[in-house]
């Protein structure tokens, strides 16, 4: 058996999977033992017998729930705005529909809380699909305004005293979920329900935009037309995605009420929108594990950064520049200019730049280290899979790119030759402005350690220029 | 045999003008409709005109997210931001501006030495520049430079003395109400300024007028002398010899004018008018240049993108309330209602008019009248801006096809930028003009911002007339709906519901809006 044979032989099916999916069967490992990890390394219990005790890793286990509740609406956020096109600025009205029925049905008419979550369930999918029944007239900015119109609609009907009898008016519900569930008292199979929740939406997301329906969204976001014409009912499409996303916002909405036992009307608000749009631009829309990793990075970066004041100690860029800074009040801010900076600079996200990065860095691969067995069968180019999702098609049409640079020296110094001459002499101003050869060093490192990433996101975007014209 | 189909004759009604004639009429059954109800005048005109500046608010946040739309399909997400901006900013301006007498006198005795000519000068230059940039019919006009020293000069010694003396003047003989009266004049002359600067002015220059008096004179001395003289009209028009020496006449005299009547204006016996009017100015500049940075700094890396356009927009309104929770807390900070001028803060009708009229009641706050009049300026004001002037052919034609309008030589980045910060001051001055009545708060941006993407969706995106009258639709359906919805079910919270109604239903039936092309 030749070298070329062994690389090409076929996989058991189940192992091939494995092999494909090992980021997320990673993922899904380090989620199931997160509990007791974090009780091994603050050194807490992890379910305390007394409800009130409210350990470290308790604690924690509340974080990835409500990471998990974020994660989810952000899945069903992506799935509408990412894959399908269509903006949505009234996530909130499905959200807020899972929080108010269960929390109306289980307070006021006592009804038990299983039957609760199906009805709240259904009655999502019913105002899904009455949305998308009233909206498939309209496209583009006219759908995103009547889905803020619509929303708005149930916002303010939330706040009047007129429904006070039902919904508590500004100050909202407060009700007790179930023992086995509570938070309070069983937090940790809270967290394993939250966790089985947020991978069956994962899971079905992914399963929906693998399959043939998934591809006609993906062509109903890039050119709606075109697949019109080639025969597709658009707006069966459209309803398909609404009532998806409707039905996992609905969702989350159940879980957040499970978590934190209240209804408010600002859980219809239009913060529902916003949070998993954030998240989603920072993970990177359009991608299965995007929004994930946005609700994630935020939710557990929140608890590190807003905590306490922050001293930020600036000395290695300007000589006896630290200062205090209100973290608390800083942070609203911090993630609104991150917001628009992601829009800005990074448009497809954390994981869509890594995706383009990664193309580009096997389009080096070709180019260096220039490998025949890759030109005659590029189905082998596919090793960053598990990462990319990238359709071998991508990989197929890049392998035929001519080389159009003779690089070759330059990959083993490429991360001095991104340093370039304006960045070197910065470094050495701040030095001379701080006169201090530490500083100086210590700017040259910065400076070399940002310019990689910044090299690398400015190649994606290189990149995705020229595909796009 | 006889082929030919026999048709119908065809009626076709203007779809404009249909969809113009159910709104209108929309408009007048909600009114019978209250009319019948209330049976009180002073109610029903406290309901009309509070339905009228709560749509004329809307406006001024409406007018600039309609023109952009149409010209750049942005959907300006911060328009409500810049609203707030203005009157963040006027509040900042005006609890800078001292409340002492003799503060107030040294700034107004500063103010009318120095910012009147000042003032006057640069607003005839803007005047002339904008005029022969975008207004002149001729083309390739030769631009007369002007002595800028001299128009200073002029405002400075003739213009500003006359506008304090004029002022002090109609001050002592008329009272209390000499407020009013002042405001109108200088209203009414800054009108008239402005209309003769739109018309030719090198028509006007003292070179004209030489050569105007020699034609004359050479026609009369022909005619005494028996010859058979040239016609005036073959004299007349001749090419001045060296025109952008000359002195437009009609600068001087409006500069002239224009001081008289802002020193006019600024002489009151309060200085409270002066103040409003230095902080209106100062948020409407504020407004316009955080416009103009937004869409230089962000809008511009972006019209590759449209998709992320909007959720840029969405994420400057974000940041800047944020900012503005940061720096002021979430509280509200009251109105401005004490910094007002007393003229504004009575109730109409006056005294003297309830003398003639003994009938005439009503209980309308001026202020909402003011607001009422500010947002009918601007709406003609733009309108005639639309359609009268050539930067207004350029926006015209840019809604139509900007590529196109490029392609003819024009600037269009230089006109996205101008555009959005004209849409931006307007929204800034309905900020401290609303500043006057209703609370200030870091999420009145967002209330107005939901309002007016009503009102331009209704009107139909890119429709400048159809914005207009879909703001007056949706304020008075507000304050019916209000009337309505305390009466009925205790709850005035019904109000905006009944809004984001109209607008659901309106896209159900008509998906582009009233006016909106079809897509």
């Amino acid at each position: 058996m030749t070298q070329t044979e062994n690389r090409l032989r076929r996989r058991h099916p189940l192992v091939q999977t494995l092999y494909d999916n090992w980021p997320y069967i990673l993922a899904l490992i380090l989620l199931w033992r997160f509990p007791y990890i974090v009780a091994d390394i603050t050194n807490s219990e992890v379910s305390p017998d007394s409800p009130r005790v409210v350990s470290e890793a308790k604690f924690w286990q509340g974080v990835m729930i409500e990471v998990f509740t974020l994660g989810v609406l952000a899945i069903s956020y992506n799935l509408m705005f990412g894959f399908t096109g269509l903006i949505s600025f009234g996530h909130g009205v499905f959200f807020g529909t899972g929080v108010y029925t269960v929390a109306i049905l289980v307070s006021k008419y006592q009804q038990s809380f299983e039957v609760s979550i199906i009805i709240a369930l259904a009655l999502g999918v019913l105002i899904a699909l009455i949305w998308a029944m009233a909206s498939f007239r309209l496209k583009g900015v006219y759908f995103a305004m009547f889905t803020l119109a619509f929303a708005q609609i149930f916002y303010e009907l939330s706040k009047i005293s007129l429904f006070d009898f039902l919904t508590g008016g500004d100050d909202g519900i407060t009700w007790t979920a179930p023992d086995w569930i509570n938070a309070v008292r069983n937090r940790l199979t809270l967290y394993y329900v939250a966790m089985a929740v947020f991978i069956f939406a994962f899971m079905l997301v992914r399963r929906l935009m693998n399959s043939p329906s998934g591809k006609v969204l993906i062509a109903l976001r890039d050119n709606p037309v075109r697949a019109e014409t080639l025969g597709f009912n658009i707006y069966l499409y459209r309803t398909l995605s609404i009532v998806v996303s409707g039905f996992l916002a609905t969702f989350a909405g159940i879980m957040h009420t499970v978590n934190f036992r209240q209804a408010e009307p600002t859980a219809l608000g239009l913060d529902r929108t916003v949070d998993p749009l954030i998240m989603s631009l920072i993970g990177g829309i359009g991608t299965n594990p995007g929004p994930v990793l946005g609700a994630g990075l935020l939710r557990i970066g929140e608890q590190f950064l807003r905590k306490e004041d922050l001293q930020v100690d600036l000395n290695f860029i300007i000589f006896r520049l630290s200062t205090t800074v209100d973290a608390e009040k800083y942070w609203a801010v911090a993630l609104g200019i991150a917001f628009i900076l992601f829009v800005l600079l990074i448009p497809y996200g954390l994981i869509g730049s890594l995706n383009k990065t990664w193309i580009e860095i096997r389009r080096w691969g070709r180019k260096y280290f220039y490998n025949p067995l890759v030109r005659k069968y590029p189905q082998l180019a596919t090793w960053a899979e598990p990462f990319t999702g990238e359709p071998p098609e991508v990989a197929k049409a890049l392998a035929h790119i001519p080389p159009e640079h003779d690089l070759k020296g330059w990959a083993l110094v490429y991360p001095f030759a991104a340093m370039n001459g304006v960045t070197a002499v910065i470094g050495v101003l701040m030095g001379l402005l701080s006169w201090s050869w530490r500083v100086a060093v210590s700017w040259m490192l910065f400076l070399l350690l940002i310019s990689v990433p910044l090299r690398i996101i400015a190649l994606g975007q290189r990149f995705q220029k020229k595909r796009t014209g | 045999m006889d082929n030919t189909i026999k048709r119908r004759p065809t009626f076709k009604i203007d779809k404009n003008l249909l969809w113009g004639g159910i709104a209108i009429a929309f408009v007048v059954f909600l009114l019978i409709l209250t009319a019948l109800d209330v049976n009180d005048g002073k109610r029903f005109s406290q309901i009309v005109a509070g339905g009228l500046y709560q749509g004329m608010l809307i406006f001024m946040v409406a007018a600039g997210l309609s023109i952009v739309f149409g010209l750049m399909d942005v959907l300006n997400f911060a328009q409500g931001s810049l609203f707030m901006i203005g009157a963040y900013v006027g509040v900042e301006v005006l609890s800078g501006l001292s409340n002492d007498t003799k503060t107030n006198a040294a700034l107004l005795s500063i103010h009318v030495v120095t910012f009147t000519p000042i003032a006057v000068t640069l607003l005839v230059e803007i005047g002339t520049w904008l005029f022969y940039r975008f207004m002149s019919r001729q083309s390739g006009g030769v631009r007369p430079s002007g002595h800028l020293l001299a128009k200073l000069t002029t405002a400075a010694l003739v213009g500003a003395p006359l506008g304090v003396l004029l002022g002090n003047t109609v001050a002592n003989d008329l009272g209390s109400s000499a407020d009013l009266i002042r405001v109108i004049g200088a209203v009414v002359v800054t009108a008239l300024t402005w209309v003769d600067i739109a018309r030719d002015p090198l028509l006007f220059s003292i070179k004209w007028l030489f050569n105007e008096i020699s034609t004359r004179f050479q026609r009369g001395l022909a005619i005494i002398q028996g010859h058979q003289a040239l016609p005036v009209e073959a004299l007349k028009y001749r090419p001045s010899p060296l025109p952008e020496n000359g002195v437009p006449i009609i600068q001087l005299v409006s500069a002239v004018l224009l001081s008289t009547s802002l020193g006019i204006l600024f002489n009151s016996t309060e200085a409270t008018t002066l103040r409003f009017g230095i902080a209106a100015t100062a948020a409407v500049f504020a407004g316009a240049l955080a416009g103009v940075v937004m869409e230089t700094v962000f809008i511009r890396p972006t019209y590759v993108r449209p998709f992320f356009q909007i959720v840029l927009t969405f994420g400057i309104a974000l940041v800047v309330r944020e900012v503005i929770i940061y720096k002021y807390g979430v509280a509200a900070k009251g109105t401005l209602a004490a910094h007002l001028p007393s003229t504004l803060r009575g109730t109409f009708p006056p005294a003297f008019l309830q003398d003639v009229f003994p009938n005439l009641e009503t209980s309308i706050s001026n202020y909402w009248i003011f607001m009422i009049m500010m947002g009918l300026l601007m709406m003609i004001g733009v309108q005639v801006l639309l359609m009268r002037s050539r930067i207004g052919i350029i926006i015209r034609a840019g809604v139509q096809d900007s590529e196109m309008v490029e392609a003819l030589g024009v600037n269009v980045r230089l006109v996205f930028t101008a555009v959005f910060g004209l849409g931006a001051g307007i929204a800034a001055f309905g900020g401290i003009i609303s500043a006057g009545f209703i609370s200030i708060n870091p999420v009145m941006g967002d209330l107005y911002l939901l309002q007016a993407i009503a009102v331009v969706i209704i009107g139909g995106l890119g429709s400048y007339a159809g914005t207009s009258i879909a703001a007056v639709v949706v304020g008075i359906t507000r304050s019916v709906a209000e009337y309505f919805a305390g009466k009925q079910f205790n709850s005035t919270g019904l109000a905006p519901v009944a809004v984001l109604v109209l607008l659901c239903l309106i896209l159900l039936v008509k998906p582009s809006g009233l006016f909106g092309k079809e897509h």
